[in-house]
């Protein structure tokens, strides 16, 4: 239905004056046209700038270094000052788009002084500096893309840079010798000790909401990693893993005590500690074993009931919903990985189904002991 | 909120490491001691990468008397230099470096503390290649 026939549906029904209905019009034609001039406007700049380009780059070759380089210096001050100006004016939308810009111009600048200059490429390291460079401009962002691009690329240069080190190497053997996953747990870990660290009054920041979205990616990739491929198994280990354990168990209660000092919740200490747990395990029986198929069966649990819980106690619906509906998809892969054959998973389904009722009778439990409750039931 | 100077301070601050790159890259360049390192195609068959020329250093013709105490230090240069040519030239330049055994390919590195080794240029036959594909395709062209 368009506006004109909603607007006399709703006069008729008397949610409207005539008055009112035409102002309504009105203002939506006025933004309309407005619409029309910024698309022109916006496909005019587009053509301009794809014709300049396509004219830069056909005389690529014949423009001078000192001419290449000037012209990317001016186009960081430009975008720059632009930045600068949305911040004043308070034009949040267009200052986000350009701060994004500056960053892959920083990108372009570095990729063409490092071929002015001949600099042989070593990897990721081109993006090291990038990252390197870019660190003043994140908390300059209200918005998080910049910080979402900016993480995972600081992250894997650096450990990519890192990787061409022998020490770093005798490292990586070391932490991940007999543990499952051990070097992707150290680098969470890491991740997990700084967001527990951060201060209260920097929780509201961009940067700061890309690295919890980026924890909850990583603590998801190593448990579907640990759920599906199981660690690798070396019968002839001697040690299992103990060494690298030691040294999580203390980077684990490190985290407990940020966490308590904070004053703040024990969630990531506790997901944490589940995938540190069932990695230890995973790692002891041979992979694919029936008992490591309970074993990651029941870690993907346990790490989805620790997201249920703290859901519940935030008071996050879509979040429990989310959770919710990832447990009943791990149990319904759960019965055809035990049963197999369709009869035997529809008595494994109505077996379920008792145990979630009494999962639930338990959860309303402690729903009913927990203070949030309480407080709502006195409001009430 | 930030205020506005460290805003600004912020902002600038990528700009001003990437002049202080460029200038130091540039210096290093320009006034860093000169070491020839003669270069062959690191695979005959195919120089050319993109827009880059492979190129590997050949050890045995390299003069190693330009280095301090007299020796060689490999283990400072890569195995593998990459060299950016226009590509309207890079094909020409590669055929030329590919059949011709009198052309001689030479790196010419600038070296100082700071920067360790920077390309300078590459040199064909002791002239910069610009020079030389200029002076050689343009006597092949009256030859013709």
């Amino acid at each position: 239905m368009n506006l004109e026939k909603k607007l006399a549906d709703w006069q008729k029904q008397k949610f409207l004056t005539p008055k009112a209905a035409e102002k309504i019009l009105s203002y939506e034609r006025h933004k309309k046209a407005n619409e029309f001039s910024y698309i022109m406007l916006g496909l005019g700049s587009f053509f301009i700038g794809v014709g300049l380009i396509a004219l830069i780059a056909a005389n690529w070759e014949n423009i001078s270094a000192g001419i290449k380089l000037g012209s990317a210096g001016l186009l960081l001050v430009l975008c720059a000052c632009g930045i600068y100006i949305c911040h004043l004016k308070g034009k949040t939308l267009l200052q986000e788009i350009l701060l994004l810009l500056y960053a892959l111009l920083i990108l372009a600048t570095i990729g063409l002084v490092a071929q002015i200059f001949q600099l042989q490429p070593e990897g990721l390291k081109a993006f090291v500096f990038w990252s390197l460079l870019c660190i003043p401009l994140l908390p300059l962002s209200s918005a998080q893309p910049l910080s979402w691009v900016w993480i995972p690329t600081f992250l894997i240069s650096v450990c990519e840079q890192l990787g061409r080190q022998t020490w770093y190497q005798s490292w990586q053997n070391y932490i991940s010798d007999n543990f499952a996953a051990g070097e992707g747990l150290f680098v969470l870990f890491l991740l997990t000790l700084i967001y527990a660290a951060i201060p209260q009054r920097l929780k509201g920041q961009a940067w700061y909401k890309s690295l919890q979205t980026w924890l909850i990616i990583g603590i998801s990739m190593i448990a579907i990693y640990l759920d599906v491929f199981q660690g690798y198994y070396d019968a002839a280990a001697e040690e299992a893993g103990l060494s690298s354990a030691g040294i999580f168990a203390l980077m684990l209660i490190a985290l407990a005590a940020i966490n308590h000092w904070q004053k703040q919740s024990q969630q990531t200490a506790l997901l944490m500690a589940v995938l540190l747990l069932f990695s230890f395990l995973l790692q002891q029986n041979e992979r694919y074993s029936l008992i490591n198929e309970l074993l990651s069966f029941i870690m993907t649990l346990s790490l989805l009931a620790v997201v249920l819980f703290y859901a519940y106690r935030l008071a996050k619906p879509r979040l429990i919903n989310l959770a919710a509906g990832l447990i009943a998809l791990r149990v319904l892969l759960g019965y055809f990985e035990l049963f197999g054959t369709l009869s035997l998973t529809g008595w494994g389904f109505i077996l379920s189904g008792f145990a979630i009722f009494i999962s639930w009778g338990i959860w309303k439990k402690i729903a009913s002991l927990s203070p949030i409750d309480k407080e709502e039931k006195t409001n009430a | 909120m930030l205020k506005k100077y460290t805003y600004l301070i912020c902002l600038i601050m990528p700009i001003i490491i990437l002049l202080g790159w460029t200038f130091s890259l540039s210096s290093a360049q320009k006034d860093g001691t000169e070491i020839v390192l003669v270069v062959k195609g690191y695979d005959p068959r195919d120089l050319l990468s993109g827009h880059y020329l492979l190129l590997t250093p050949d050890w045995q013709a390299t003069d190693c008397g330009q280095f301090a105490e007299g020796q060689c230090p490999k283990q400072d240069f890569l195995k593998i230099y990459k060299y950016y040519i226009p590509e309207e030239k890079a094909e020409l330049l590669e055929q030329i470096l590919q059949n011709s055994k009198e052309v001689t390919a030479a790196l010419v590195f600038a070296t100082n503390k700071r920067e360790g080794y920077v390309i300078r240029d590459l040199r064909l036959n002791n002239m910069p290649w610009q020079q030389w594909l200029e002076a050689n395709h343009h006597e092949q062209n009256r030859k013709k």
